[in-house]
């Protein structure tokens, strides 16, 4: 095996930047009068972009919350204050916690209020719940796209002419909101560099099935916030153009920000635990697993040019499609990130994507005849995570995998 | 002419044995289709010639659906898919499964996969209902569900037959909307268990029979003089309540349902279908039109707001939110009804109830406690 030298990533930073900006501007803009969206990950951002509306993230930010410690304090204050269960979705808890106390214990990730919330339930259907709740409590108006979950494989046409439908009814409710007309060509300049920036996120994720890899995939993780919060943005453009230059100066010098050998390789499948990020990234780490597959690379890299080929995109994310569809593409990322094993995070907050990945863990074991080992963790509330039982379960499949590695031999 | 001790008995045999039920149709050389929640176009499926078999889990414990499913799933969910693996609904021709919450998703996949001898028949709905794309996404759907229910019942529907069923559908639903307010008006008549029993038997007969039966009922009811005296009257808010545990400790607090915002009662029974015009449009312009349930999006929230006014109109006690175990839509709107029923006036209390809970000793000290609260 190459041996690889241990290298420190000054682009990581750079594209840390550019999503620690997005909160600064939008403080700014708060501050100036402007008005700001909480939007979900994946609402079609380019339509308020085009709008210059200043948009944040509340899963981010309640990742980042949750990355700093504060994830537990909030989720107690929505609990014990809110009357929420503790059932729900760790990052709502926050969130609504967030917008009953207008900030975090100790400043961990500040953002505006919003004076607008813009929801798309492609990814679950808590979140339209959550968004509800938000304009509900703050007393605000909500624009809501509804993406019907797929049973099928493919995204049908009756599905694109729903979505499609509902992208003109919002623009037309943030006309009236805004007060200002819809500016198509700027809506396609955004798309430009939303389409830009999504394959230049999609490349950053593939230099991971280089082997060995030249940065760590937990780095993802960091990353992702870019390409969630800053799709539409130039300076996420650069910021992943310079990472990619990086990463192809890493892989010719043999270099890496993932410390010691590569022994395995895996896929990690599900939302980090961000309030043990170190530890599970050191667990395996220690144990010379990289992590070298994982869908956050798909998941944003969306590429059209219209209204229409963006309904068709937002139709497909990964949680809208059927457990065939969810299958598929895990296993063909894994073929491409040359995995020895999967390691698959049961997320306590998240229903939508916990619901079928027993079976779907199952058959990427079966079909690719690796080990595939499961986890109870959760996104953001501590008290849901067992590191004991995190290390022997990578300690397992970490004992499957050299001994199949033995065997290949 | 049978008295209300005897159709009440019918019912709650009914309603304790779906099974035997199910082999009746069976028996009547009837083709059944399972029908799970929530809002599904059950007048297919009866236009088709086959009987719709309610299917919403039942009381008991998870097992091989753990192999699906990890444990923080709602027991609707998890018990469907429990008697599937179980070859309990083996008999099926078919199951109607909607994806309107996340564990409703789930579902969908994990029994499509996991039960393969009961074809899944999946049914899609829009949740921004108000406007003409969310129309249209209804209508494109109910009516490809048309083709795919005619052939799950080796038929094709015609519009004649199926504008039959609406006509029989929306005279069941008036009826069983006479029965709750009947039975809200005579709880010395008809236990809380009896309420449930009438509901759940509905969801298993033959919707004709079951009519016939329900407005029998119903006029005998009728002819009694309404009271309520002896009894706390409450407005039950929640996804179901038919646990023989939960309505034990009900009907021996003496509490009267006076109204109802449950998923199966009140919530399902609010369509009314247009009988003019084009039947599959009028089943999902009727979809489009329901309201004021927490698993259907709502930017205003009506569903919050109609508790406390279901308190207000029918003159209740209180409010008894049972809040589902793991139910996301609920959850999320409970902090909400509380606040809207303390804002009305109302007393209010929450209990967390679940298809798998096998003590509900601590709901039987909180409804005792609001007993003598709101008594
Ligand atoms: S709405 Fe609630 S009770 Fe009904 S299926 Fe979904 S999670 Fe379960």
């Amino acid at each position: 095996m190459t041996e690889l030298t241990p290298a420190k990533s000054v682009a990581g930073k750079v594209v840390a930047a550019v999503a620690n900006n997005v909160y600064e501007s939008a403080i700014e803009a708060k501050k100036n009068g402007e008005k700001i969206a909480w939007i979900s990950s994946n609402f079609p951002q380019e339509i308020p972009t085009a709008f210059g509306l200043h948009c944040v993230y509340p899963e981010s930010q309640a990742a980042a919350i949750s990355a700093k410690g504060a994830g537990q304090t909030m989720c107690e204050h929505a609990e014990n204050e809110l009357g929420l269960s503790n059932d729900i979705c760790a990052y709502a808890r926050i969130s609504q916690a967030y917008a009953d106390l207008g900030k975090c214990p100790n400043g961990e990730r500040e953002m505006p209020l919003p004076d607008l919330v813009l929801c798309c339930n492609n990814i679950c259907d808590c979140m339209f719940k959550w968004y509800e709740n938000l304009a509900r409590t703050l007393n605000i108006p909500i624009v809501m796209i509804d993406v019907p979950f797929n049973n099928k494989f493919d995204v049908d046409d009756k599905r694109i002419k729903y979505i499609r439908g509902q992208f003109d009814q919002a623009i037309k409710q943030l006309e009236g909101i805004l007060g200002q007309k819809f500016d198509e060509k700027k809506f396609e300049e955004v798309c430009k560099i939303s389409s830009q920036v999504g394959e230049e996120w999609l490349k950053a994720t593939k230099y991971l099935n280089y082997k060995p890899a030249p940065y760590k995939g937990f780095d993802l993780f960091n990353h992702m916030a870019v390409a969630t919060m800053a799709r539409g943005q130039k300076e996420s453009l650069e910021a992943f153009k310079e990472f990619n230059a990086e990463c192809e100066q890493f892989i010719k010098e043999h270099k890496s920000t993932f410390k010691g050998d590569e022994k395995h390789r895996i896929m990690f499948e599900g939302i980090a635990c961000w309030p043990y990020l170190g530890v599970t990234y050191k667990t395996l780490k220690n144990m010379g697993v990289n992590v070298t597959s994982c869908v956050y690379g798909p998941s944003f890299a969306f590429t059209y040019k219209n209204l229409d080929e963006m309904a068709a995109a937002y139709a497909s994310m990964p949680n809208a499609t059927n457990l065939e569809r969810a299958t598929q593409l895990r296993e063909e990322l894994c073929q491409e990130g040359k995995v020895d094993g999967g390691l698959v995070h049961i997320n306590r907050s998240c229903k939508m994507w916990s619901s079928f990945m027993p079976e779907m863990a199952r058959r990427i074991s079966r079909d690719l005849d690796i080990p595939v080992v499961m986890f109870d963790g959760d996104q953001s509330d501590p008290r849901n995570f067992s590191e004991e039982q995190y290390v022997t379960r990578v300690q397992g499949l970490v004992e499957i995998m050299d001994s199949n590695a033995k065997k290949g031999e | 002419m049978a008295d209300i001790k005897e159709l009440l008995e019918g019912f709650t045999e009914v309603a304790d044995h779906p099974k035997a039920e199910l082999d009746r149709h069976i028996a009547a050389g009837k083709k059944v289709i399972g029908v799970g929640p929530y809002y599904v176009l059950e007048e297919l499926v009866y236009a088709a010639g086959a009987i719709p078999f309610g299917v919403w889990g039942r009381v008991g414990t998870a097992s091989k659906a753990r192999e699906y499913f990890p444990p923080f799933y709602c027991s609707i969910c998890q018990m469907t898919l429990e008697m599937g693996l179980n070859h309990e609904l083996d008999k099926l021709s078919g199951i109607m499964l909607t994806a309107l919450c996340d564990t409703l998703r789930g579902a969908s996949q994990n029994f499509r996969v996991g039960v393969t001898q009961v074809p899944m028949i999946f049914v899609t709905q829009p949740q921004n209902r108000a406007t003409e794309a969310g129309r249209q996404y209804a209508i494109d759907s109910y009516t490809e569900l048309k083709t795919t229910v005619g052939e799950a019942c080796d038929t094709i529907i015609d519009d004649d037959k199926l504008a039959e069923a609406i006509k029989l559908y929306n005279n069941w639903r008036a009826a069983m909307r006479t029965f709750l307010a009947e039975a809200a008006k005579h709880p010395a008549l008809v236990s809380v268990a009896q309420r449930a029993a009438v509901v759940d038997a509905g969801y298993y007969m033959d919707k004709a029979e079951h009519l016939k039966k329900v407005e029998a009922l119903n006029e005998l009811l009728a002819a009694q003089p309404a009271s309520t005296d002896g009894f706390k009257k409450v407005v039950l808010s929640g996804v179901y309540y038919d646990i023989p545990a939960l309505t034990q400790i009900l009907d021996e607090n003496h509490f009267a349902v006076v109204a109802d915002d449950i998923a199966k009662e009140s919530r399902a029974l609010q369509l009314q279908v247009s009988e003019e015009g084009d039947p599959t449009v009028a089943l999902a312009e009727a979809f489009c039109k329901a309201g004021n349930d927490s698993i259907l999006f709502d930017e205003n929230k009506g569903h919050v707001a109609h508790v406390a006014d279901l308190y207000k109109e029918s003159g209740a006690d209180g409010v008894v939110l049972l809040l589902a175990k793991f139910c996301d839509p609920e959850e999320f709107d409970a902090p909400h009804v509380a606040k809207a029923c303390k804002d009305a006036g109302a007393p209010f209390v929450q209990i967390e109830i679940d298809q798998s809970t096998e003590s509900y000793e601590q709901a039987r000290t909180q409804l005792e406690t609001f007993a003598d609260i709101i008594g």
